[in-house]
């Protein structure tokens, strides 16, 4: 009788648990996210656009040029040695470049570079990196210097946004500097045994420094500017040291910060000051943000292989696809993710069903 | 009427030099590429170069590049010629290698190709450790060759390496023609032309060689070393790279000169500052290479 009764209320309990669970474990599924093949363009067809028509920047082994959402090859320019292209400008020039033309999207030449060294455009800002590695200068739109840096040590890794410039240097200092090129930051995060900066990232309101630095105790560290000094506010060691330059970037609302951490992306909640890691096979080499749910692409490789990884805040992998290419990018527009392969360009819509 | 002369101020610039010298291990590395002769590099540190003063000593034979001495492999830089979005540094490919004594030596304009693949998995080298060859990747004038630099880290200082590299055979000639003396309104004196010069503080270049960089250059006013400024070292001020000088016996006459002051034109050479006084002034011009094989001239100038 008495086993009766204890196996009657087993029974009952399992039941009651069953129940609570359904209740408070309930999630609805989420919906699942889809990439449909829009159209796929060779980069040779060239084709006739209007001067209202949005163009996308593409650099595709030594071709760089422009397409239009809607998949017209606006502009495709061979280079034989070295080129630099944004959504405003490109320019190709030489190894001993030291006068290059600046030119528009829509291949009008805005002004001319003269000075020696390499040009390099981030959206609308016009640097030149001088001789010797360890300087630069940014220009105005008419190709005039606004200001100049020269540090006696290499320029290993760098970054800008709308309200800033930052540059990380071989002997393990970080520079930040406003619009107008005054220093906002000057720090090293040490730290470890051997300092050196492989990547610096800049926050858009300038306010913010993320840099990946050190070897033997290598270690991510994200400092803020308080008052006149640098503050540290997050930071973390990695597991495995790396001596290759590393991509570092803020997302858009200044709240996550990415980062290639050796095989893992790197992933930092600034709001949370929380972390989180997911394995990446290969380097990071891009790092794009969709306005749609704030979706995240990140392109890798390793060798040949390419991989384009989609994450959703803060840290959810929704899935990844490979493709074997020579050379690749992936560019992001409305609810457009595209992807280009050594000649070839594709759109893929993004949608959730 | 030019003048030959050896002070007793320019001894002590030399044994100062000296005592720099053996500070740093005299000789500390060895070479990063096969033998170049000490006439035969195609540029020199403190040469201009562009924009900048010259902080890398560039070969001019295409060679296999090994590591200058032992130490640990703390950044590689790469061309990213097929990445969307990043800088390229005008090193091109490069490995940068730390030392002992703070100090840290980079390997740069590598071809990529040539790099060896494990070097970041193993990043404690030896000396003479093979790190690539030459290649075309970086910033060149149409030399496809090693550009090695050589950091202090500890004294925030990009070092002359030829200091710290064996040297072999004679050095490049050094010249000094066509001095001339710009006043504080930018007024120009030609020497060759003019000796009557008005009394006040001038500024003193001379004719830049293309090539060659001398060690040291030192000025004297009637036999009295007044400025000396030394290309051994490069140092960051308020945003520029500068060289320092030395005014004997008043440190607070030091002055750091940029790139702008150095080289205010592709032909000219800064000297130093000099203050003329009334009467006869014997402007005393010195240029000396790094093994303190010296060239002087001087000018008796009729100051009023």
């Amino acid at each position: 009788m008495k086993n009766k009764e204890k196996s009657h209320i087993l029974i009952l309990s399992a039941i009651i648990f069953c129940i609570l669970y359904i209740i408070f474990a309930f999630k609805p599924l989420g919906s699942e996210l889809n990439l449909s093949p829009d159209w796929t363009e060779d980069i040779s067809r060239i084709k006739k656009t209007n001067s209202k028509d949005k163009l996308i920047p593409f650099r595709l082994g030594q071709n760089i040029g422009y397409f239009t959402p809607d998949g017209k090859i606006a502009s495709s320019i061979s280079f034989p040695c070295k080129a630099s292209i944004s959504k405003t400008f490109y320019t190709t020039f030489s190894e001993d470049n030291s006068s290059a033309p600046l030119n528009y999207a829509d291949g009008s030449l805005a002004a001319t570079l003269n000075y020696s060294g390499f040009p390099f455009f981030d959206d609308d800002r016009i640097f030149v990196f001088l001789p010797g590695g360890s300087s630069f200068l940014q220009c105005d739109i008419r190709g005039n210097k606004i200001w100049q840096y020269e540090s006696y040590s290499p320029i290993t890794s760098f970054d800008s946004s709308e309200n800033g410039t930052v540059a990380g240097y071989a002997d393990g200092s970080i520079v930040s500097f406003t619009k107008s090129g005054k220093i906002s930051q000057q720090f090293s995060p040490g730290g470890s045994t051997f300092a050196v900066i492989l990547g610096t990232g800049i926050s858009n309101d300038g306010s913010m420094i993320a840099s990946v630095s050190g070897q033997d105790k290598q270690r991510f560290v994200l400092a803020k500017k308080d008052g006149e000094h640098s503050k540290v506010i997050f930071h973390e060691y990695l597991e495995k040291d790396q001596t290759k330059q590393v991509l570092v970037k803020f997302n858009k609302k200044d709240n996550t910060v990415y980062y290639d951490c050796n095989g893992y992306l790197g992933i930092v909640d600034i709001e949370k000051l929380k972390s989180a890691k997911i394995p990446l096979d290969g380097e990071i080499i891009q790092i794009e943000e969709s306005s749609v749910d704030s979706l995240v692409f990140i392109l890798s490789k390793k060798g040949t292989t390419y991989s384009v990884t989609i994450l959703e805040p803060f840290n959810n992998s929704l899935g990844s696809f490979s493709f074997e290419a020579d050379s690749a990018f992936i560019q992001v527009s409305g609810n457009a993710l595209f992807v280009g392969r050594d000649t070839k360009i594709s759109r893929l819509t993004i949608s959730r069903k | 009427m030019k003048l030959f002369i050896f002070t007793k101020s320019s001894k002590k610039i030399f044994l100062a030099s000296f005592i720099l010298l053996l500070s740093f291990n005299l000789f500390s590395f060895d070479w990063p590429q096969m033998e170049t002769a000490s006439d035969s590099f195609y540029s020199y540190f403190g040469q201009l170069r562009g924009n900048t003063i010259e902080s890398s000593l560039v070969f001019k034979d295409s060679s296999e590049v090994k590591a200058a001495d032992k130490g640990n492999v703390i950044a590689i830089i790469k061309e990213h010629d097929n990445d969307f979005g990043w800088f390229e540094s005008t090193l091109g490919n490069a490995v940068i290698v730390a030392h002992d004594n703070d100090l840290t030596t980079v390997y740069a304009n590598l071809d990529e190709e040539t790099m060896p693949k494990d070097l970041p998995s193993n990043s404690a080298i030896s000396t003479e450790t093979f790190l690539g060859s030459s290649g075309n990747s970086g910033w060149q004038e149409g030399q496809s060759c090693l550009e090695f630099q050589v950091l202090d880290v500890k004294n925030k200082a990009a070092i002359n390496p030829r200091i710290l590299m064996p040297r072999v055979g004679k050095e490049l000639p050094l010249t000094i023609s066509e001095l001339t003396l710009d006043d504080r309104d930018g007024k120009t004196t030609y020497l060759n032309l003019n000796r009557k010069i008005k009394s006040g503080v001038y500024t003193v270049y001379y004719l830049r060689q293309t090539v060659a960089v001398p060690y040291r250059t030192t000025i004297s006013i009637n036999g009295a070393v007044v400025e000396s400024i030394s290309y051994d070292m490069l140092k960051e001020k308020n945003g520029r790279l500068c060289i320092e000088n030395s005014v004997e016996g008043n440190a607070e006459e030091a002055r750091s000169y940029s790139k702008d002051s150095l080289y205010p034109d592709d032909k000219r050479q800064l000297l130093g500052q000099v203050r003329l006084t009334n009467g006869r002034n014997t402007l005393t011009v010195s240029i000396a290479d790094i093994l303190g094989e010296r060239k002087s001239i001087s000018y008796t100038l009729d100051v009023y």
